[in-house]
Parts: C-alpha cells; structure tokens; sequence
C-alpha cells in the first residue's frame, strides 16, 4: 500500500467536508465509544483484568526471543514451517514463493493488517494470482479499490447505497443481474460468491490476532466465520504475523482477548475464535495439507530497542481510534496508510520511516484519551511527544515553525526583557481590540481567527499590575 | 516537602508561590488575582516572583526537547524556595508535575530539583481542596452553568471532582453537565493553529454541547481551551458568557467575561 | 536465506532486551510459566455455571434445548427438521455415527459439503462465561461441519461446561491428547455489521445455532 501520510493536511481538509464521512464517524462515537462505556461500566474487574493484560504483553515482549523459538519449536512439532522474515519485502517474497510451489491461482484471505503493512496483495497479483479479501468489510473495500478507514470496520466510510452500486456494477460477473439495496441481500450474495471461493481456492492466507509459544497455534477472531473457512478449506494456509504477537499459553491468551472485544466492540467476545495449530493430521477429515507461518520483523525489532517497546503491546483493537476526536473528524483515509489514528500515528513513522510519516505525531492534541481506554495501557500521547522530538532533531519540522519558537523560547528565558515587549504588546492589543472584547481577525493569527474570535487581553499583564499592587486588573 | 499539619495551622499559613501562566499573564489577569484572593482567603502567604514567564509546554510538546529543558531550568530555580507552587491552570501543572521530571531523566542533578518542584506544585483547584480542604469564602454566580474539564488536568492531575465541589458551594449556581465533558475541545496548545479546521470541528462539537446544556455559562480550569471555546462561541454569535472557575469561586466576575467588551467593574 | 533471517532477527531481539545489564529470566522459569500458566484476574460470576451459561447463550442467539439422553437426539432432531420444513439430507459428526440413526435419512458422516442444510456436531466444551461452545477438530468431528451449515446444531454434555477459558484448557492439559488441528470456540451464529452498520445473518457461517445440553450436571 502506498503511503501518503504526508498529505495528511489535504486529506483531513477533504474529510472534513465530505458529509458521508462526517456521518459515519459521528456514528462511531455514539456506536463503539458508549459500548465499550457499558461493557467496562458491567465489569469491576476490568482494572484489574487491564494491568494483567498489560503485563503479559510486558513479560512477553522481555522475553522474546524465547517464547518465539519455543513457538516456533511447537509449529514444527505439529508439521508446520516457520519462516522469518526481515522485512516487508522479504515477507512477500516468502508468501510468493509458497503460492507459487502451491501453483496457486486463487487465494482466499481473513484479515491481516500486516499483509497489508507488507502490501502483500499487489505482489501476488502482479505473480498472477487472483486474491479476495473473505471479510465482507474488507471485500468491499477491495472491490471499490479503496483502503479501510478503521481497522476493525473497514467499511465505516461507506453507505450501503455505495456499496449496492458498487454491487450492481462488479457483480454481474458472477450472475447477479438485479440491483439490491437491502443490507442483508448484499451480504448474501458476498456469502454466494465466497462460498465458491473457499472450496476453488489454493492457498488460504491470514493473520493472528495472537501466536501461541505453548500449543503453536495461531488464533483469528471473526464474527463472520470467513478466516475460518477460508483455512480449513483451502490446501495450504499460511499466516502471516508480527513477531511481536506471541504470546506464553492459552491462558494469557484467554486474558487478552477478553480485553479486546470489549475495547474494540464493547462485546464480550466475537462470535468465532479459532486456534490453529499445524496443517491436517493423519485421521482428520478436513483442514489444510500445509501449514505455514510467516514471522515478519520490518521494523519491530527497532521499536524493542528502546521507548517505542511499550507500542509492541499493541492488540489492534482500535480502540484509541474510536475515542480520538481527531480520528473522528477526519476519518480513516486522511491517516494515508494501513493503521489509523493514535495507534497508526505511532507506528507509521516506526514502521514506514519517520520522514513518510509526515506530520502524523502532531495530528493530535496530547488530550490522553487513547491512554485511558487501551487496553493495555500504551501511553501513546507521551510517544508521540517523543517522536516530534525526534522529528524535531532529524529536522523534519518546518524553519518556520522552528523560527518562531526558537524566538519565543529564547524570550522565555530572558524575564525582564519579555515583560516589557509582552506590557507593550497586551497594551496595543487591548486598545484595539478591548471595546469589542475581541478580534476577528488578526495579522498572524489566521489559523485562530479563521473561524474563531480571538478574545482581547484584558490591559496590563498581570506581573505588571501585581508589580504595582494591584488587586484586580 | 508536603507540609506537616502543624505547620499548615500556623498563622501565616504555607509559602505558596504562584505560578500565574503565560496566558493568564497576558490575556486575563483577573484570573490571577482570583487565584491569589482564594489562596490568601485559605490562608496561604502568596508571592508572584518576577523572573516566571512560562512552563515551557510549547517547546516541549513541540520537540524542542533542549529549549523546553532550558525553561524548565529557570522555573525549577525560580520557585525553589517556596512551599508549594500553585497555578490556575490543570495543563501547566501537569507539565511542572510530570513532564519535568521526566526532561532531567538523563541528569541525576536536575532530575532531583524536578521531582523536588514537582511535588510542590499543584493545580489551583485541585490544591484547595485536596491539600488545603479549604472551603472558599461564600461567593454567588446566580445562572446555569456547564463545566469543560480540560484534558491535561483531568487524565494527568485527576482533576474532576475538585472543581465541582468547590462550585457547589456557589450561591445561586446550578451545574449542568456537559454531553462529553471530558473530550477534548480543540485547543491542545499549537494544535489549534496547525489544524485549524480540525481544531474547529471540536471545539464546534463542544459549543453544540454547551448549547444543548442550556448553560449560560461556560466554565473550565485551563485559560487556553476557555479561549477557544469562547472564541467560537462568539463567532457562531452564541451568548453563553466563559468563564475561568476561579473568577468564578473568588467572586470577580464583575469584568466582562471572556471574550467580551470591556466592562468596568461596578463600585460597590 | 529465511535462516540468516532468523539468526538476525534474534539476535537483534537480544541485543535490544539485554541492554543496561538486564538479565533474562531463566529459560526453565519461562517454560513453567508457558506449560502451568498463571490464570490473570477473571469477571466474577454470581450464577452457577449451568444457569449462567444458558442465559449467556440464549442472549447470543443460540437456542438451548435439553435433552436427557443421545438417544434422544435423534427424535429431537426429526422434530427440528419437520419444524424447519428442510429434508432429511443431513451432514453429522463421525463421532456420532453410532445413533440409531433413521434408514430413510441422508447423512454424511464426513467433512462439510459447498452446501450444507443442517449439520450435527458433538462439542467438547461449554464456557458459561460467554455462552460459548468448544470444539475439537478431529477424525470424529470436522472441522467445517462447525462453519458451512445453515442450521448448526451441537450436542454438549453439560458436565462438560466450565466457568472460564482457563477451566477448559487445563482441562485440555490434564487430558494429554496433544492440541488439535483447530479448536474453534463459538459464541453465536454468524453475522456482519460491515454494511451501512446493519446486523445482518448470517455472513459466512450457519444463521442458526441450535445446542441440545445432554444430560444434568
């Protein structure tokens, strides 16, 4: 997928005038954030259920690497391959390699955002092969050639008169002539055309929503019921996952997922959760003939490396995104790559490289918002604090905005002389503004006075009038 | 170097330094001296030194990492001889109180004065009545009025209950709750010049949220969202009058509100 | 090539976490705490297993019926079908071949089919904490016949329900037959929100869950 997070401006301005959009993510708020309310208000364990969740992503993660090769030892027991891979293109190729020895012409897909991170679909299909996307979020969404604007509801930007357009137009191919309008019937006839699908499809691909060190099991979570069927349908399944999705046992698997449905959905759980582990054994009936995962770095083993370790705890619940008022107002798309707010904020410029990232990690207000509902407590605002820093250094931030501040915190540490330009100016500024108490617009100040009055200042400074013994301006 | 409580009982009460703000200090003094008239009223003895200007939040969340330490160093020295440092405003207190210490992880020297300042250094509101448990001398605000808790003072100082219950023993006040109190409004410091229309979008939700209140009055702990808000409410032609809540709890609302013509206070 | 990748990949991993003098847990401590897990803080659960297990699945729109014996099954399942108006043309868990199953019925005792009426499985587990259901994949139960049906019905001992996931697990440990291909653990039938944020059923999976609980406590 290509990254256009440096157009961050353009695309928010764009979303915000765009009344679809203002519509769906509107929704999300009343939606998500007040299920998740109810599902946290029903649950007094949930603090603690909380700080036991963050632990485990924290023992983890100091442990890597040997809950990852003793992962690793127990796919290969179960008859699994392994692989590794350093990066985006090393993972593609791993996954082209497979499906080509498979003579693969369909594949049939669950949810992955890190195949989307590595742009996994392009590179199969530029080697020919035919790859749907199973979840009907993501369906859509690869029909019309968009991108998802939520990780959890890929769809959220999209009305269902889009989508039956949509339908009426792509889906005659499969003999659907009449246009449908009803969600439901839209819905079946993406169940019609997958069910085919999953039964003529070569290689299955999804992610994990976690990897297992104690069974070697992969686990996906869907209410759909598509990841499963495309895995235990097709011959060969391979999952494509972060390295940093490991985690010890079933248990502390049991532990997070409680967390994620209700932070993503407000729900105790998906409707289906699945544990594969290995390809089809010897008396099974059904399952994959092979089975194998990709562990994918690109990027991850950095981010150990230092502050950026507490985003590795990450769940993809999305959570921080349906809580972020910028997130809100512009929606998905403005994010310009596969993970959107607070959370894509952060790993855009970790993953992608700081400079693609663009202006991301001060798309926000630092409000802490996203801190207070992950469920594993990443403080997200304080590393994206840390990444401006790092902007700042690498010289990635504007000479005027450098320019201006540099002035202002030069000023700031010389007293005398910013109390006599700050009388001065607080002075002139009252004049001309104190009768009507404000100003519509100001030299300078264009950003503010756009669309707010910019309130007058009362007169004196208060250091100067308290100098004088003042006990109100 | 929290207070004993014998100490606290004496007659002239703990050293509080006040730390007015920058916007206080430009744009609305009257928010200054409520919060010195609420200190002395509870029995502080307040000084303002000279050589404050700023916390140092902008170059700090800005990543001027260097410079905001540099303003932290003339703080840190500035009030390094009072009891407490106190001022009306949740954002740059928490910037004193967690992001200071935090600055000076990689100098053991200054990292011992930040945390030595940062556990004198408390929100106005929050310092009233969690330290002092002072109730403020009677004050009346006759109208209905709605509460923005600001982001910083709320996720980083805790700050929910404090003001309410303060403004709960204003005569002639009644709280109406505001729809989604605790989302931010906008202003987030540079933010709200970087994305102005992003900026606008929110504080937009937020002055649709007062309005739905049916609050003539809004008011808030942190002068820089109270610009904001009053800002766009003024342009949307709106009549609720802001308010920082100290104004409000020390009894100096006789000056015109936020944002609006100067007023000279009546002689009583 | 994919070894070098790993070689690499680890020892970055080490380099990153054993940095300022930090010390690894003891690989053994690690492999206890993999194969004996600790069990984090758990939602309290006022009800008894049974009753809150049925009140959970029912919310999630599985019906519950309650049969007292397999021999049962059989009878329960003809009433199913003529309530359902849908043929005899069924698919059912290996494991449940052995039923007096009726000679006029068609039945595959096999993996699922690209259409599938009504299928018949047999689950390992309950977990009253969600209303869930666990299946084992396995020479006697598919797993597809869990997924491609229309109307998915499941057989549960209810001895077999546990509180939690934890319970089921260590059950599963105690039991030492090694991990299946696939456990799918199953709240409800299958649905979607990903058009116009409309509840539609089913997606992919059965529309229709329908759990006979054999047998008491």
């Amino acid at each position: 997928m290509q990254i256009a997070s440096q157009q961050f401006r353009e695309r928010a301005s764009e979303a915000l005038l765009d009344p679809n959009i203002r519509t769906a993510f509107d929704g999300l708020k009343t939606g998500f954030a007040a299920a998740r309310a109810r599902s946290v208000a029903a649950l007094p364990e949930f603090p603690a259920m909380r700080e036991a969740a963050r632990n485990i992503r924290t023992h983890t993660l100091e442990n890597l690497d040997l809950y990852l090769e003793r992962y690793e030892e127990a796919v290969r027991a179960q008859g699994g391959h392994v692989h590794w891979a350093e990066d985006a293109e090393d993972a593609c190729r791993i996954v082209r390699d497979i499906c080509r020895k498979a003579g693969a012409k369909i594949v049939t897909k669950g949810k992955s955002m890190v195949s989307e991170e590595i742009g996994l679909n392009a590179v199969l299909e530029a080697d020919g092969c035919e790859v749907l996307e199973t979840d009907a979020g993501e369906y859509i969404v690869q029909l019309a050639k968009e991108t998802p604007s939520h990780i959890v509801v890929p769809t959220v930007h999209k009305t269902v008169q889009e989508i039956s357009e949509l339908f009426y137009e792509r889906h005659r191919a499969y003999g659907f002539e009449e246009r449908v309008t009803e969600a439901a019937d839209l819905i079946a006839q993406v169940r019609a055309i997958m069910r085919e699908k999953y039964f003529t499809a070569d290689v299955s691909l999804t992610g994990a929503n976690f990897l297992i060190a104690e069974t070697g099991s992969n686990i996906i979570v869907t209410n759909e019921g598509n990841g499963d069927l495309a895995s235990m349908l097709a011959p060969v399944h391979i999952v494509t996952a972060g390295i940093e999705k490991v985690v010890p046992s079933l248990n502390d698997a049991s532990a997070l997922l409680r967390m994620l449905g209700r932070s993503a959905l407000g729900m105790e759980t998906t409707a289906y959760t699945t544990f594969m582990t290995g390809p089809k054994r010897a008396h099974d009936l059904d399952g994959p003939e092979e089975y194998h995962v990709v562990l994918i770095d690109n990027g991850r083993t950095k981010m150990l490396d230092g502050p950026f370790r507490e985003m590795l705890r990450c769940i993809r619940c999305g959570a921080c995104m349906n809580h972020c008022p910028v997130y809100l107002s512009v929606g998905g798309h403005a994010y310009g790559w596969v993970y959107p707010g607070p959370m894509g904020s952060v790993l855009t410029p970790m993953i992608a490289g700081l400079e693609e990232a663009g202006d991301l990690p001060n798309a926000c207000t630092l409000n802490g918002r996203c801190q207070q509902v992950c469920p594993v407590d990443i403080p997200l605002p304080d590393l994206l604090r840390r990444l401006r820093h790092e902007r700042w250094e690498a010289g990635f931030v504007k000479q005027t905005v450098r320019w201006s501040l540099g002035l202002w915190a030069w000023l700031a540490t010389k007293p005398r002389l910013y109390r006599s330009l700050t009388r001065l100016g607080m002075a002139v500024l009252h004049k001309l503004g104190g009768k009507r108490g404000r100003f519509r617009r100001l030299p300078l100040a264009g950003g503010w006075t756009g669309s707010r009055d910019f309130p007058a200042p009362q007169g004196q400074t208060f250091l100067d009038a308290w100098s004088k013994g003042a006990k109100q301006p | 170097m929290v207070q004993s409580e014998t100490k606290l009982r004496k007659s002239k009460g703990p050293h509080v330094g006040l730390f007015v703000t920058c916007l206080v200090d430009l744009f609305r003094p009257n928010i200054g001296f409520a919060a010195v008239k609420l200190l002395q009223d509870a029995g502080c003895r307040v000084s303002v030194p000279a050589q404050q200007v700023c916390c140092g939040q902008p170059a700090y969340n800005n990543g001027d990492d260097a410079a905001a330490r540099r303003i932290a160093k003339q703080v840190i020295e500035t009030f390094a001889d009072f009891d407490y440092v106190v001022g009306p405003s949740g954002s740059c207190m928490a910037t004193l109180r967690k992001d200071y210490p935090e600055m000076f992880e990689d100098d053991a020297k200054w990292r011992e004065r930040a945390a030595d300042l940062s556990a004198r250094s408390f929100e106005l509101m929050s310092f009233l009545t969690d330290i002092l448990g002072a109730r403020p001398m009677p004050a009346s605000y006759p109208g209905r009025v709605t509460y923005h808790d600001s982001c910083s003072g709320l996720r980083k100082l805790g700050i929910k209950d404090q003001p309410r219950q303060l403004l709960s023993q204003v005569e002639g006040l009644t709280l109406a709750e505001l729809q989604d109190s605790e989302t931010c409004c906008g202003f987030g410091g540079t933010f709200c010049v970087k994305y102005p229309e992003i900026s606008t979008h929110m504080v937009s939700d937020k002055v649709a949220n007062v309005e739905s209140a049916e609050a003539d009055t809004v008011l808030g702990g942190d002068l820089g969202c109270l610009l904001n808000i009053a800002g766009r409410l003024k342009r949307l032609g709106k009549p609720a009058r802001v308010f920082h809540a100290a104004e409000v709890l020390a009894g100096m609302t006789d000056l015109a509100a936020i944002g609006e013509p100067d007023r000279k206070p009546e002689k009583k | 090539m994919s070894a070098d990748a790993r070689t690499q990949i680890l020892t970055r991993i080490r380099t990153a976490l054993r940095q300022n003098g930090a010390v690894p847990m003891p690989p053994a401590a690690l492999d206890r705490r993999m194969t004996a897990p600790p069990t984090a803080p758990l939602p309290a659960m006022e009800d008894d297993r049974v009753s809150r297990f049925i009140a959970k699945a029912d919310a999630n729109g599985i019906a519950v019926d309650h049969i007292a014996s397999l021999q049962m099954l059989v009878p329960a399942l003809a009433r199913l079908l003529s309530e359902t108006g849908l043929k005899a043309d069924i698919s059912v868990a290996p494991a449940l071949a052995d039923l007096d199953w009726p000679k006029d019925w068609q039945i595959n005792f096999a993996a699922g089919r690209r259409e599938e009426h009504l299928s018949v499985t047999f689950a390992a587990a309950g977990i009253a904490e969600t209303g869930s259901l666990v299946f084992r994949s396995g020479a006697g139960s598919p797993a597809t016949l869990n997924f491609l049906p229309d109307i998915h019905v499941i057989v549960l001992r209810t001895g077999d329900i546990a509180a939690y996931p934890e319970e089921v697990w260590d059950r599963f440990r105690a039991e030492g037959q090694g991990w299946p291909r696939a456990m799918n653990v199953i709240a409800s039938p299958s649905r979607t929100a990903d058009v116009g944020g409309i509840v539609v059923r089913p997606a992919h999976g059965p529309k229709a869950v329908h759990l006979f609980l054999l047998g008491s406590d």
